[in-house]
This record gives C-alpha cells, sequence and structure tokens, in this order.
C-alpha cells in the first residue's frame, strides 16, 4: 500500500513566480492590518472601526428601517405592558377596566396545568369580589356584567377545583369555601351602605355566594359530583334563557331589602318565589309601584339538587353566618316558573 | 521542513506583533511543503495555490485576533491546510470524479506510461478522498509527507497510539476500497 501510495508523491513544486506572488501578498496583507496586543484590543479596535466605517446608502436605508421597526416594536411592546400593569388597578367604571378583564382571558388562556387554572380563577374570582366590596364601600352599583362575570368564574374555579387530585380537590373546594363565605360575610355588612338602586345586585350576588358556598361543601364530600351540577346548571341556564325573559328581584322598600331579614328573605323560597319574577311585571306591576329592580339569578337558583346536604354541612360544625338563613338551599328548589307565577309585589 | 524550538518561538513572537520579517521568514519556510501537501491530495495547482493563499491568510487573522499556535508552529499551519482541503473535498461536485472515472475507462486500451501514472495518481486520491479526515491525514502526513508519528500526533492532538490505530485502519480501507475498484474494473 505505501508503494501505491508513492505515485502521489511526485509532484512539481512550487512555481518561483507563484511563491513571490502569494509571499507578496501575504505581507501585504499583514501590513494592512492594525496592531493590538490581545484578544480585548482587538474587540474593541473591531468595534471602533465598524463604528466609524460609512456604509453605502442602502445599507444605511435597510438600517435606518430596521431600527425603526425594532424601536416601534420595542415602544409598542413597553406601552402596551404599561397599559396592562396599570389597568390591574382598575375598577369595573374605569376605562382600563376591560384591558384588565381581558388580560386575565389571556392569562387563563395560557394557563395549562390543572392547578395553575384553579388558582388563576379563584385569584379572578376573588378579585371580582373584592370590587364589589369596594363598589359597596362606595354606595355604587356593581353592574350586572361584574356579577355574571364572577358567576362564570365561580363556576369555572369549582369545576377546576374538582378536576384536581382526590386530597388537592378536597383543599381547593374548603378554600373557595373560606373564601367565598369571608365575602359573604362582608357583602352582608355592607349591604347597609349600598345604594337603594344597587341592593338587587347585591343580593344577588349574595345568592349566588351561598349557593356556591354550599356547591362547594358538597364537592368536599364528593368532589366528583360538581362536573354533574355544574353541567345542570349549564343546561339550565340554556332552557331558561331559551324559554323566559330575564327576571330580576324586585326589591320593595330599600331600607327593607338591606336588612338582614330581608337578605335572608332572597333566599327563602317562597319570598324569593314572590320576589322574583317577570321583568315587566316586576318594574312595573308590583304593590307598591317600587321600582327597585334586579336580576334574579334562576340558573343559580336551581343548582343545588339535595337540600339534607347544607343541613349536614352545618351540623358539622362548620362556620355559620347568623344572617345566613338556615337553608341557603332553599331557594335553589324553587323553580322558575314559580317565582314567575306568584310574583307581583309579594312582600315579606 | 523543521526548526528548532527556540527559533520556532522567536518567528511567533516576531508573527505575533506582525512583524513583516518573522511573517516573511514563516513563509518562505513553510510554503513549498504546503504546496506539495496540498497538491498531492488535491490534484490541481491551482487548487493548491488557493490552499497556500487561504492557510497563510487564516494564520495571519489568527494572530491579529491574539490567538494562532504558541508552539508547533508547522502542526498548526498543515492543520489549517488539511482543514480547507476538506472542505473543499466537502465542496466538490461528484461530477468530477465521475468524469474522471469514465475518462479512465475509455482511455484504458492503449495506455502510455505518464497517463497511466496519471490514472493512478486519481485512483490512490479517490480512495483518500473516501477516507475519514483523520484518517486522510494520517495517510497523507505518514507516508506522502515522510513525518514521523509524534509530529503527526501535534497536528492531531492525539496519543501516538491514537495515531498508529488510525493508521492501521487508514490502511485497511484503503486496501478495501482498492480491491473494490480492480474487481469492478475487471
Amino acid at each position: 500500500m505505501q508503494k501505491r501510495l508513492l505515485v502521489l508523491q511526485d509532484v512539481t513544486g512550487r512555481s518561483p513566480d507563484a511563491e513571490k506572488t502569494g509571499r507578496a501578498r501575504f505581507l501585504g496583507e499583514a501590513a494592512s492590518l492594525p496592531v493590538y496586543s490581545s484578544y480585548s484590543q482587538y474587540l474593541l479596535g473591531s468595534f471602533k472601526s465598524f463604528v466609524s466605517h460609512r456604509p453605502s446608502r442602502p445599507a444605511r436605508l435597510a438600517f435606518s428601517t430596521a431600527a425603526a421597526v425594532c424601536l416601534m416594536l420595542a415602544l409598542l411592546l413597553v406601552s402596551s405592558g404599561t397599559v396592562v400593569y396599570a389597568a390591574q388597578g382598575s375598577e369595573p367604571n374605569q376605562i382600563l377596566y376591560p384591558v384588565k378583564l381581558f388580560s386575565e382571558d389571556v392569562r387563563l388562556r395560557l394557563a395549562v396545568k390543572p392547578q395553575s387554572q384553579f388558582q388563576l380563577n379563584l385569584t379572578f374570582a376573588d378579585r371580582r369580589l373584592d370590587e364589589i366590596d369596594k363598589l359597596a364601600q362606595s354606595g355604587q352599583d356593581a353592574g350586572v356584567q361584574v356579577t355574571d362575570r364572577l358567576q362564570n368564574e365561580l363556576n369555572a374555579a369549582l369545576d377546576s377545583a374538582a378536576s384536581l387530585e382526590n386530597e388537592g380537590a378536597v383543599k381547593a373546594l374548603e378554600n373557595i369555601q373560606a373564601n367565598l363565605q369571608q365575602h359573604e360575610d362582608q357583602l352582608l355588612k355592607l349591604q347597609s351602605q349600598a345604594n337603594p338602586h344597587a341592593v338587587a345586585n347585591y343580593t344577588r350576588v349574595v345568592v349566588m355566594l351561598q349557593q356556591k358556598v354550599n356547591l362547594a361543601e358538597q364537592g368536599v364530600k364528593d368532589p366528583q359530583s360538581i362536573h354533574q351540577l355544574l353541567q345542570q346548571q349549564q343546561k339550565q341556564d340554556k332552557k331558561t334563557a331559551g324559554a323566559t325573559p330575564t327576571p330580576t328581584i324586585v326589591v320593595n322598600n330599600a331600607q327593607e331589602a338591606t336588612s338582614t331579614p330581608a337578605m335572608a328573605a332572597a333566599t327563602e323560597p317562597e319570598n324569593n318565589a314572590a320576589q322574583c319574577s317577570d321583568q315587566g311585571k316586576g318594574n312595573n306591576g308590583n304593590g307598591n309601584g317600587n321600582g327597585n329592580a334586579g336580576r334574579c339569578d334562576e340558573p343559580d337558583t336551581q343548582l343545588t339538587p339535595k337540600p339534607a346536604q347544607p343541613a349536614a354541612a352545618t351540623s358539622a360544625g362548620k362556620p355559620t353566618n347568623p344572617n345566613k338563613p338556615d337553608n341557603p338551599d332553599k331557594p335553589t328548589k324553587n323553580p322558575p316558573e314559580k317565582g314567575n307565577k306568584g310574583g307581583n309585589g309579594h312582600k315579606k | 521542513m523543521r526548526m528548532d524550538s527556540s527559533q520556532e518561538k522567536e518567528l511567533l513572537d516576531g508573527a505575533r506583533r506582525l512583524d513583516s520579517r518573522a511573517l516573511a521568514a514563516i513563509y518562505d519556510c513553510f510554503n513549498r511543503g504546503i504546496y506539495s501537501y496540498s497538491l498531492r491530495l488535491l490534484g490541481e495547482p491551482d487548487l493548491a495555490e488557493e490552499c497556500v493563499a487561504e492557510t497563510f491568510s487564516r494564520f495571519l487573522h489568527a494572530l491579529h485576533k491574539g490567538r494562532g499556535p504558541q508552539k508547533y508552529l508547522q502542526a498548526y499551519l498543515y492543520r489549517i491546510a488539511h482543514n480547507w482541503i476538506t472542505d473543499s473535498f466537502r465542496n466538490q461536485s461528484r461530477l468530477s470524479t465521475v468524469l474522471d472515472e469514465n475518462l479512465a475507462d475509455e482511455a484504458r486500451p492503449s495506455l502510455p506510461q505518464s497517463l497511466d501514472t496519471k490514472l493512478e495518481q486519481a485512483r490512490m486520491r479517490a480512495a483518500l478522498r473516501q477516507l475519514s479526515g483523520e484518517q486522510r491525514q494520517v495517510i497523507a502526513l505518514r507516508f506522502l509527507e515522510g513525518w514521523e508519528y509524534e509530529d503527526v500526533a501535534a497536528v492531531l492532538n492525539k496519543s501516538l497510539g491514537a495515531i498508529r490505530a488510525l493508521q492501521h485502519r487508514a490502511i485497511a480501507n484503503l486496501r478495501k476500497m482498492l480491491a473494490e475498484d480492480e474487481i469492478e474494473e475487471k
């Protein structure tokens, strides 16, 4: 093999002319280079030559266009980030509030794990309740939009809590329960300060919170049942939305409505039936002509299926509110038809 | 061409300062060897010229960046040349090899001696091209340039044992490839 390879050894040498030319080019190239004693000096020198180098006109144009686009993108990112950050502290009656809701929607869409979905749902529901608390303190109406969103967030929180692993689901549901009870108590205290026009909406929120607390209680015992109950609720939501006009709670007198018995009445089945009526009847046809009306949360009132379970939960030593009705499930047994039939100006 | 370590160190110190005398001495010392080395593997004088120019240019820019060799200047320059040759093999289209082989088949009936030698050179180069980069480098430096194992080990940054093993595998591969070629020709 070595002998065969020797055939490659016999090559012509480099011509003197080519050698001379190559040498001159090599030394010329060396002479054109600035001398640096170290690599850091070389980097510094390279940067200086880059800065001092004046590029061609098209290159300058391309560079300036790219720089402008980058600058605009950076400004856009910074400004939108600032707006979103500023919106986090906004209230429902402020201009940045939709941005806050949008950012919450985006965060929810980006959450993949059930645990993080639950945490976000609970955090956002907590935000809604804080907003409602603040508005109640200042005597303002929270508005249907906020309460509707609260309801959706609570449903989602319950749903995602029940989707967690067994122990995690129980802990999450207990967390929801404690949180909502706290807000419920606070809202009941603030009820007296509320604007008479907003009382019905706050009543609706309190009823909603009671129902969710009951649902969480039930879920602590059997987390999987929450999915079924929520599905039932959604079906009933659809039916109610298609079959009947939006019902309202008729509050005859602001003082009565804000008092504790009135709150209890809002959760009693017969009173709920009496106070929930068709919108037209509720606003126009009640007995004393008081036009204070809010929406009656009928879908939620049909949610809790078993009246015995909240009683069991109460007997299990859970904290109870003296203002809270003995059986918060009672309104849920009241069918919407009953409320629609019964109710013109029925007064507790 | 070999130089002692003190002379090499002196030249490298001058080269780092881009001293034209030191650079000229290095060029004079190594340009012919690198030209022959690249011509043996590439087979084309123009490509060999290009290889020499690019080798010294890369060496110069490495010195300019404060890098370059601390010792084994010869090994460093041959490593640059070898990398350039390997890149050249990758970039060359397969068409030239196919044309060479076809030309060889057509020219076989009445071969003058010089053409026969050229065909053998082309066959050996084609076989060398099919070796891995390190195997080709070991074969070229050991058998075409006549270097010792220690010098080859300095170029490849490997132990003597590793160089011997590479050489053994390279020769085995070459034998196998050339034997297959001969069977196909028959």
